[in-house]
């Protein structure tokens, strides 16, 4: 049956039937490795992304900022699992709005973890900025701005230590946040990689009770998973002052930036419409900031990142 | 006819983008494995030795160039492992470039394949620095007709390996560069099972493993029998060389006790 386009090649090989063989059924199933399980899996690909980033950019260890709140907590419980306890330095920048169960919160999981640790207060360098600025910024309130500002300290302290000591900074946003822009460019998005970046933050808690199920004690301190998720950049601040629900955010943003359905078919998913509309537009308006961040593993369909080009100047928003 | 069976050996390897030097001593390594293991082929994935996706390296003539030096010294070292055949993934020159598989043994470079597929969605980019291969060539190893094919080749009904399959090839080599997402495993495992048993042939599904910028290469190679069973599969995300002993001469059985005609055959009898 060969033909022009199925040629037939033939490769010489040797008698194979005097060496010895172990006795085989043939065609019965032979070495199957088990398949894991949706979490696991994702886990386990997060774990293998960020370790041979890593490795194979010439790195050996990672710096990263730790807030106690529940990103950076499993950013950290993930290089750990990818390149050792003994490579991982983790480093608390408190404010004063940062509150003590965050404080003792990271405190808890650096002794879970055994990496080396480091408090470095920005409370007095955050005041001596905005008295600097204040000839530029003017009398009133910099609301906003002095909220990146402390994010903005904390990112240059992180990458100055990585200059002077050699590790690289893991960025701790998950997608979520990378999706509606709520994050700080040259701030908590200053780095070289950032883990979480395909990770929407519903399935944050859920990565980070499977990996608390592994082993005999939970690694990650179970307040970080029950307390409300907090920036801390202002007093008594909360994720849900600025963002829908997580549980309501999550499921627009797959429709919307994964899946590109249309307005009126996440509006039949049975949102409502302000929300949608609102989700919509923090996608839209935040592409200039995404094409600015790490890369990071990609684990769905669509990750921020090859998988997505958008144009970054752009005038169409979806209407109904 | 073939009764012993045809020993094949997957070498799920971590190579590194660029890595030429490495990415060839890795490469030796599995195949002395594999030749230690008693194997009669061994499979690398596709384009181990430049490393997935090289992306704009491939258009630096002398990338190109470099990676055709290692695949030559792979071919003068198989010279001491002559009953082995290794197939591997490298960069072909011919003009233009190809995404290809050498097919190597006893010290010759016995044949190549030009993938035919060239995904361009997604994360993929392969029509911005790939020529499409067209031919679908079978190689006779130990008796056994063996079709090579890459990657994107295996997930079209009508594509290479159907034209390898019809050929007479009893089992399929497909080597992948295949990067993760959540659910992807399941949906490779049903397209690589239906493939098996629509065309009735073995098919031998490698993947590379390891991490790329963002991309995650999740290893979890799989081994299907003609009538689309699972019969093998190697680690997730580890490195791994999963050995597997195929029964060619049921493939002509099951095709014996099965007599449909194989997908697009014209019907008969009009």
């Amino acid at each position: 049956m060969a033909s022009d386009d199925v040629p037939i090649i033939s490769v010489a090989t040797r008698d194979y039937s005097s060496r010895e063989r172990t006795h085989v059924i043939l065609g019965a199933p032979q070495r199957i490795e088990p398949k894991m399980e949706y979490l696991a899996e994702i886990y386990a690909a997060l774990v293998l992304g960020t370790g041979d980033y890593v490795r194979k950019s010439g790195f050996k260890k990672a710096i990263i900022g730790l807030s106690g709140g529940i990103d950076s907590t499993l950013t950290a419980v993930i290089a750990v699992d990818a390149l050792g306890a003994e490579n991982v330095l983790g480093i608390s920048m408190p404010s004063g709005y940062s509150s003590e169960g965050s404080k003792t919160d990271a405190q808890l999981l650096v002794e879970n973890l055994g990496i080396q640790f480091m408090t470095i207060p920005i409370e007095e360098t955050f005041r001596a900025s905005l008295k600097m600025l204040e000839p530029a910024l003017g009398e009133g309130d910099p609301g906003l701005a002095a909220e990146n500002l402390q994010a903005r300290i904390r990112g240059n302290i992180l990458m100055t230590i990585s200059n002077k000591l050699g590790p690289i900074v893991l960025t701790t946003g998950n997608k979520s946040e990378m999706a509606t822009g709520y994050s700080t460019l040259y701030g908590d998005m200053a780095g070289g990689f950032a883990v979480l970046k395909d990770v929407l933050k519903t399935l944050v808690f859920d990565l980070c009770r499977y990996r608390n199920s592994l082993g005999s004690a939970p690694v990650i301190p179970l307040s970080v998973i029950e307390k409300p998720p907090s920036a801390e950049l202002r007093p008594n601040q909360k994720d849900a002052d600025s963002l829908p629900p997580y549980d309501v955010l999550d499921p627009i943003l797959k429709a919307y930036a994964e899946d590109d359905r249309s307005f009126s078919e996440i509006l039949a998913m049975g949102f409502d419409q302000k929300t949608v509309e609102r989700v919509m537009r923090l996608v839209d308006i935040s592409e200039y900031k995404r094409r600015q961040a790490p890369p990071g593993v990609k684990i769905t369909t669509r990750a921020f990142g090859r998988d997505r080009r958008l144009p970054i100047t752009n005038k169409y928003r979806e209407t109904l | 006819m073939n009764i012993l069976p045809l020993r094949v050996a997957l070498a799920q390897v971590n190579v590194t983008v660029g890595d030429l030097e490495g990415n060839t001593n890795k490469i030796l390594t599995a195949m002395q494995q594999a030749y230690a293991a008693g194997a009669h082929i061994v499979c690398l994935p596709e384009l181990a030795l430049a490393g997935y996706p090289p992306e704009d390296l491939l258009l630096k003539p002398g990338f190109v160039a470099a990676n055709l030096g290692k695949l030559h010294h792979l071919v003068s070292e198989s010279r001491h492992m002559p009953e082995l055949t290794t197939v591997v993934g490298f960069v072909d020159r011919d003009h233009d470039i190809y995404n290809a598989a050498a097919v190597i043994n006893a010290g010759k470079l016995v044949g190549i394949y030009h993938k035919h597929y060239l995904p361009n969605y997604g994360v993929f980019d392969e029509n911005r620095y790939f020529q499409a291969g067209r031919k679908a060539p079978i190689f006779m190893i130990n008796d056994v007709h063996v079709g090579v094919n890459i990657c994107e080749d295996i997930w079209y009904p009508s594509g290479p390996m159907t034209m390898q399959a019809h050929a007479g090839a009893e089992v399929i080599l497909n080597i992948n560069g295949s990067p993760y997402y959540a659910g992807k495993g399941t949906f490779r495992e049903e397209m690589l099972a239906t493939r098996a048993a629509d065309n009735g042939v073995i098919v031998v599904y490698l993947n590379m493993v390891g991490g790329q910028d963002e991309l995650v290469f999740d290893g979890g190679s799989m081994v299907f029998n003609e009538q689309g069973t699972l019969i093998a599969r190697a680690k997730q995300f580890e490195e791994d060389m999963l050995i597997v002993d195929l029964d060619s001469a049921s493939v002509f059985r099951s095709r014996l006790h099965d007599p449909a005609p194989p997908p697009g055959t014209p019907a008969r009898g009009f």
